[in-house]
């Protein structure tokens, strides 16, 4: 699974901590987040889709 | 408070807690321990409520419920690995029986209560902790009750002398005494450098040991002298020194 966390938290002109502040979570979470090292809950994937105003689907890319 | 200052505060309690335990281990004081427990976990809570970041996220708390399996599974081989490697050589020493004992039942111990722990979230709210402490509190607690009152009420586990026969008064961990327990005097009261020099002097047959360091030697003229040794084991070691000049001394511990 990939994400467009990093382009979308770039285009907010969020960063790292910020965001991580939004969604109540640690930065070296969303560190992990963007480099694809870990799989969020669905409760956090909402959360961040919600703070980046966009829909999970596009922001999580499912490899089928 | 920022994480970074939380962090720091946690290492400082830590570190005093370690100080303390330390010192109260040395002083023999247990009591002392127990309420910096209580203080530093207070301490710790109010440190926690005055953080303003997050702590410990989803990501945290899954790679600690992975470390903690982990971390048990490795105790577990660890301890009953070194279980049944004291438990042999309990003829060397006696005191590696005790010690064998406490890692099968502190083994034993955690994997039961892995097991209710998971047991309580398979089948309950995961976010309710409230039943999981109340559980907690109320099973330490048990244990507390049941332990004292064994302390108190059940007699101490030795061997007595009735009509001329050694009888089991509870479950004795010592061997059988090997003198008739008709010889066996009252025990007089003595100091510690007296059971030294009785030993250095090859006066003594046989010495047992309490786990409250109570030392009775039992003289070959069948006296019997009682003192409390000044470190863990000094008793021991006394006699393992004068084994050489003295031949055999019969050693025995609760």
């Amino acid at each position: 699974m990939k994400n467009n966390i990093k382009e979308l938290r770039l285009k907010y002109n969020l960063t790292q901590e910020d965001l991580a502040k939004k969604a109540f979570v640690r930065r070296e979470t969303i560190v992990f987040l963007e480099q694809n090292k870990y799989n969020p809950s669905l409760l956090l994937a909402h959360n961040i889709a919600k703070i980046l105003q966009v829909k999970i689907d596009e922001l999580f890319l499912f490899d089928e | 408070m920022n994480y970074k200052q939380y962090r720091l505060a946690k290492l400082a309690v830590v570190i005093i807690l370690a100080v303390i335990f330390s010192q109260s281990i040395v002083r023999e004081n247990f009591f002392l321990p127990v309420i910096m427990l209580a203080c530093g976990a207070l301490a710790m809570l109010f440190l926690r409520r005055r953080l303003k970041e997050v702590a410990a996220d989803e990501r945290d708390y899954q790679i600690g419920g992975k470390a903690a399996i982990l971390a048990i599974q490795i105790y577990a081989w660890f301890a009953v690995v070194a279980m049944f490697a004291f438990y042999s050589q309990k003829s060397v020493d006696p005191i590696f029986e005790p010690i064998g004992m406490a890692l099968a039942f502190s083994t034993t111990f955690l994997l039961l209560l892995y097991a209710l722990i998971y047991r309580y979230y398979d089948k309950f709210k995961f976010s309710d902790k409230g039943f999981l402490y109340t559980l907690f509190v109320l099973t330490f607690f048990i244990i507390m009750a049941i332990a004292g009152l064994r302390t108190f009420f059940t007699p101490e586990d030795t061997w007595l002398c009735d009509n001329g026969q050694w009888v089991k008064h509870g479950s004795p961990s010592a061997p059988q005494p090997r003198i008739s327990c008709e010889e066996k005097g009252t025990p007089e009261f003595v100091g510690w450098q007296d059971i030294v020099g009785a030993v250095e002097n090859c006066e003594v047959a046989q010495v047992m040991r309490t786990h409250a360091r109570e030392i009775t030697a039992t003289l070959k003229d069948r006296r019997v002298l009682t003192a409390k040794e000044d470190n863990i084991d000094d008793v021991f070691a006394i006699v393992l020194a004068n084994q050489a000049k003295c031949g055999t001394i019969i050693m025995a511990t609760e």
